[in-house]
């Protein structure tokens, strides 16, 4: 068994987990050299002198060694096996155990005292924890249950954002729980409030690439001068060309005519001088690489994915793996749909 | 969408008039299976394994799904994310084009 334990302890050393003994040798002390010899780091209960006759296997009615429990984060008993159950069936056990500890610990309510970094990471776990479980739920019953039960809504980690925020105010750390804010909320005050902030204390932020794309639909004025005030003053080229890009995107979001032509232009501006410059979004998305890149896309949908242009051919493998062309359909009228079933 | 493309699959189907996809699910198992219980029949480019960021969206600029573009019987690009009523128009407009011309 020891080699086993030891093996335990090892692989859930950061995790909620904890092998207890309860010993029931007679001499204490030569108990302790041969728990150093054997490598036993985890800490025992001492049943006594009278050894398996002690007062702790007593009152836990233990009939034959060793007997082993498993308890759950809670303390309530999962498991009780005389002799081992086997290591594959303790292995099992265990795991399943620790990973609903680790869900429950996600899930414990937050302390008020929670910094701006430990809130943000809590909201990822939840939300990585969330999409996993998504991606895998069969029927529509099932997304509408978990959205209801495990969806991470923003609203509620605003508030112990704001306390956080307000504990480091002007430090980068609150610069990235209000640019969080302004990426995640749906409240516009919050949103406002947190632009405003932003605006008066960190416009020098290197946190800021991100939360622009996030602003290309926002139709607010605060929004337009936010970008403009990246754009000009940003010491950071990621997030001056971050806020270029979104400032484009906002023109060509408009559909005039002139407002296309400017979008045009400044999006071969960011073509030209941002090539080598990594995407915020660039670890998240795999499509996003730098943002030269990202520009260059927006001036071939201007420039060709338009009204009266010829559509680019398309060679790619269908569904079944056989190899055909857009081309292949010339001579018919081609509704061409980009369509996904998620 | 489903009943609206299978409509318009049925209306068209001895005319000059095609419905391509570009789907953009990364589990292809489990989007046949779907196909099956949808009554999908029409053929789609797949996106890869990348899904929705895939090279055929990527190099579209697709940014919101499902995005529509209708391409006339020369290739030409006519319409582009019309739906519901206006779709049907441009559809209908576009092949009768085509049968004039044939």
């Amino acid at each position: 068994m020891f080699p086993h334990e030891r093996s335990l302890v090892k692989q859930y050393k950061d995790k909620p987990f904890a092998i207890v003994g309860v010993n029931t040798d007679k001499d204490r002390d030569s108990l302790s050299k041969k728990n150093a010899k054997a490598g036993i780091t985890w800490r025992s209960f001492w049943n006594g002198e009278k050894g398996t006759g002690g007062p702790i296997s007593q009152s836990w009615n233990i009939s034959g060694y060793p007997t082993m429990f498993l308890l759950d984060h809670n303390g309530v008993i999962l498991n009780r096996w005389l002799g081992s159950p086997g290591n594959d069936v303790l292995d099992a056990a265990i795991e399943k155990a620790v990973k609903a500890a680790e869900q429950d610990q996600a899930r414990a309510p937050r302390s008020k005292q929670a910094s701006v970094d430990d809130i943000i990471a809590q909201y990822d776990f939840e939300m990585k924890r969330f999409s996993e479980a998504y991606g895998k739920a069969k029927t529509d019953d099932e997304k509408a249950k978990l959205f209801k039960e495990a969806y991470p809504e923003p609203a509620t980690y605003v508030d112990d954002l704001w306390a956080g925020i307000r504990r480091v105010e002007g430090t980068e750390e609150a610069a990235r729980g209000l640019a969080w804010i302004l990426s995640n909320s749906r409240d516009a005050e919050d949103k406002a409030k947190a632009m405003d902030m932003l605006m008066a204390k960190h416009s020098d932020s290197p946190s800021l690439g991100k939360v622009c794309s996030m602003l290309v639909w926002d139709r607010s004025e605060a929004a337009a001068k936010f970008l403009d005030t990246l754009a000009t003053s940003s010491p950071h080229r990621e997030v001056k060309g971050a806020a270029l890009l979104a400032k484009a995107a906002r023109m060509k979001r408009d559909h005039t005519e002139t407002a296309t032509k400017e979008a045009l232009a400044l999006f071969k501006a960011v073509a030209r001088d941002y090539a080598d410059v990594p995407h915020p979004w660039a670890k998240e998305i795999a499509s996003c690489t730098t943002i030269g890149a990202a520009a260059e896309r927006e001036i071939f949908e201007l420039e060709n994915l338009v009204v009266g242009k010829p559509a680019p051919d398309i060679a790619a493998k269908d569904l079944d793996g056989v190899a055909f062309k857009l081309s292949d359909y010339r001579g018919k009228v081609v509704m061409l749909d980009f369509w996904g079933d998620w | 969408m489903y009943p609206h493309e299978r409509s318009l699959v049925k209306t068209y189907k001895d005319r000059p008039f095609a419905l391509i996809g570009v789907n953009s699910d990364d589990d292809l198992v489990k989007l046949k299976k779907r196909m099956k219980e949808e009554n999908i029949t029409w053929r789609s480019f797949w996106n890869g394994k990348k899904g929705p960021d895939g090279p055929i969206a990527t190099a579209w600029n697709v940014k919101g799904w499902p995005t529509i573009y209708v391409i006339d019987a020369k290739g030409i690009i006519r319409y582009k994310n019309v739906r519901g009523e206006r779709l049907e128009k441009a559809i209908e407009t576009l092949v009768k084009e085509a049968e004039a011309a044939q």
